[in-house]
């Protein structure tokens, strides 16, 4: 069962045609990745998602519903969530602050206090201990899992995160690697946006290539691990 | 007791000192420096929400002028007396339903509350459209607006009077509702800017996209956060407009904006107390300073008065504060009863403790 289907999917900037008829599926409990080169469009199809971006055409269906016209706000209540590109975590409020944000439309108390006791005590105990520091005080790992840790205070059905990795010491990385994997394990559907494609393709279940606007391969992820094309252009190997 | 009942208790025994205060100051004090106090509570008000808009919500508006005016003319409408309505729109009749009554003088607070909605729905009417834009262009369309507002009242004759003004506008702004309205704006708009609202509203301030991202209906809290600062400039107008008893369109002029900005920039954007200290503080000094405008003898030389040279040395002080306090007096801290406890500390270790726990971290 998808739990988000995208369907010939279109996105103009101005002039610019980002995404040209992209369709792609995110089947229930699974990790999606998107891989590819910069300006391929994976970040203008989370925009699309999340509703922060127009669809000119197509349709983007989340749990039986079209989402395409939904404006963002909407959206997160349906159940999707993103941690941005570049963190965007709240510089002037605190780490508890910016945790408490991210559930700022659940009316659930109880469940929220849970889900803050699980992300902050079990997922990155770093932040328990950042919790009344001011959030742009962090480092940028620390940013980073509170950016992910924001984004899951929604208790999203589907997560999109784009580039979790981005700009993080190799060793942060596999720590963000390793979140990801543990937040899968308890049932959340993950929509992956990376360049560090090798580490996202071993953790996928699925994986999509974008270039030019356009998916020009799909497979699960050793499938594309395995592709002579994919190790060339996206994993950096020689012949 | 828990902490926060405590607090409660200590803020109604700082509010009935504050009204001893005001007893004291109204039988002490002379008409002249009371007059200062009651323009420094006004100050206090259309400060403090404007505050709320261009520090907490990080919206650049220029507008709080043309709400005030709107505050000043209702409660101009309202309360000036019927036979003085008809002695000062001679040129043109006062349109109804205005020429029909006015209110007496209990109902004075009603009237500004009214002076209040009307700044309110001025918020809201020039809010929908100008807050789907952002920095410049906000403070653009903003600043637009409220000289809309001004051009309106120079040419409304038949019921702003037009450039010659409402006079005779009876006095009932006095110490205690200045002061009863000043509490009642620093009192809401810190709740508001603790709530879950208020954190809405700074994380629209630092990230408008993620913001977004979160779930935040940002338009929505941009649009919440204009209209209560709309309300309070409106109720700060309304009293201004009874306190000097006229009203005319130069009484709101741009300069009202400009003095407020200079006011919430000292105090510290997005700091509630801080711009209600600086507020108060600036109504009086700035009448502190009118002595640099009389004539002066230093020795041998003469200096004739020259006017404007308080606006001088005032721009001088505020260049010094600007380099020695770039992020204004208070910064974006606020002065909390935990602060005091820290401050104070040795008479209740046991909020100090909690305090010093608190810094340490921040």
């Amino acid at each position: 069962m998808s739990i988000l289907k995208v369907r010939d999917l279109n996105v103009h900037y101005g002039g610019i045609h980002a995404l040209k008829g992209v369709s792609l599926d995110v089947p229930e409990g699974t990790i999606v990745t998107l891989i590819g080169a910069n300006g391929a469009g994976k970040t203008t199809t989370l925009r699309a998602i999340t509703g922060l971006a127009r669809a000119s055409s197509g349709s983007i269906e989340f749990r039986g519903r079209d989402i395409s016209s939904v404006s963002p706000h909407e959206i997160v209540r349906l159940g999707i969530s993103m941690a941005a590109e570049g963190r965007r975590i709240f510089y002037n409020l605190t780490v508890l602050e910016n945790l408490m944000m991210g559930a700022y439309h659940r009316q659930d108390t109880e469940e929220v206090k849970k889900d803050l006791e699980w992300i902050s005590g079990v997922l990155f105990p770093r932040l328990r201990e950042r919790f009344s520091q001011k959030g742009g005080t962090l480092s940028g790992g620390e940013q980073q899992m509170l950016a992910v840790g924001r984004a899951l205070m929604s208790r999203p059905k589907l997560l999109c995160l784009d580039e979790p990795s981005l700009g993080l010491a190799p060793l942060l990385v596999q720590e963000v690697f390793r979140v990801l994997s543990e937040i899968h394990d308890e049932g959340c559907t993950i929509l992956l946006v990376e360049q560090n494609a090798k580490a996202a393709l071993k953790i996928a279940d699925y994986g999509y290539v974008l270039r030019g606007g356009t998916i020009t391969m799909h497979g699960t992820g050793e499938e594309l691990l395995a592709d002579e094309r994919v190790r060339k252009a996206y994993l950096g190997e020689g012949e | 007791m828990s902490d926060k009942s405590r607090k409660t208790i200590l803020t109604i025994i700082l509010i009935g000192f504050l009204f001893v205060l005001a007893w004291l100051a109204e039988r002490c004090l002379d008409e002249y420096v009371m007059r200062v106090v009651r323009t420094g509570l006004i100050y206090v008000i259309a400060a403090v929400g404007y505050n709320l808009i261009n520090g907490i919500a990080g919206q650049f508006s220029l507008g709080p002028n043309g709400f005030m005016a709107l505050g000043g003319y209702m409660v101009a409408l309202l309360m000036l007396p019927l036979d003085q309505k008809k002695f000062v729109w001679f040129l043109q009749p006062l349109i109804w339903p205005f020429n029909a009554f006015s209110f007496s003088k209990p109902f004075f607070p009603l009237a500004v509350a009214l002076g209040g909605v009307a700044g309110a729905l001025g918020a809201l009417i020039v809010g929908i459209p100008s807050l789907r834009l952002r920095g410049d262009y906000l403070a653009i369309a903003t600043f637009g607006f409220s000289q809309i507002i001004i051009v309106l009242a120079n040419n409304l004759i038949p019921i702003t009077n037009g450039a010659l003004g409402i006079k005779g506008i009876p006095e009932y702004a006095d110490i205690y509702r200045c002061l009863g309205w000043a509490i009642v704006a620093v009192l809401i708009i810190s709740n508001l800017a603790n709530s879950s609202y208020g954190r809405a509203m700074k994380s629209v301030r630092d990230d408008e996209v993620a913001a977004e991202a979160m779930g935040i209906p940002v338009f929505r809290i941009k649009l919440l956060a204009f209209v209560v600062s709309g309300f309070f400039a409106g109720v700060a107008g309304g009293l201004m407009a009874s306190l000097i008893t006229t009203v005319s369109p130069n009484l709101f002029s741009f300069s009202m904006t400009f003095n407020l900005l200079i006011i919430i920039v000292l105090g510290g954007l997005g700091s509630i107390t801080g711009s209600a200290v600086t507020a108060f503080a600036f109504a009086l000094i700035s009448e502190v300073l009118r002595f640099v405008e009389s004539p002066m003898t230093i020795g041998p030389i003469h200096i004739p008065g020259i006017a404007g040279m308080r606006m001088l040395v005032f721009s001088l002080l505020l260049v010094l504060l600007m380099i020695f306090y770039r992020r204004g007096l208070f910064g974006k801290r606020e002065i909390s009863w935990d602060w005091v406890f820290a401050r104070f500390g040795k008479i209740t270790g046991k909020g100090a403790e909690a305090w010093s726990h608190k810094t340490e971290r921040s």
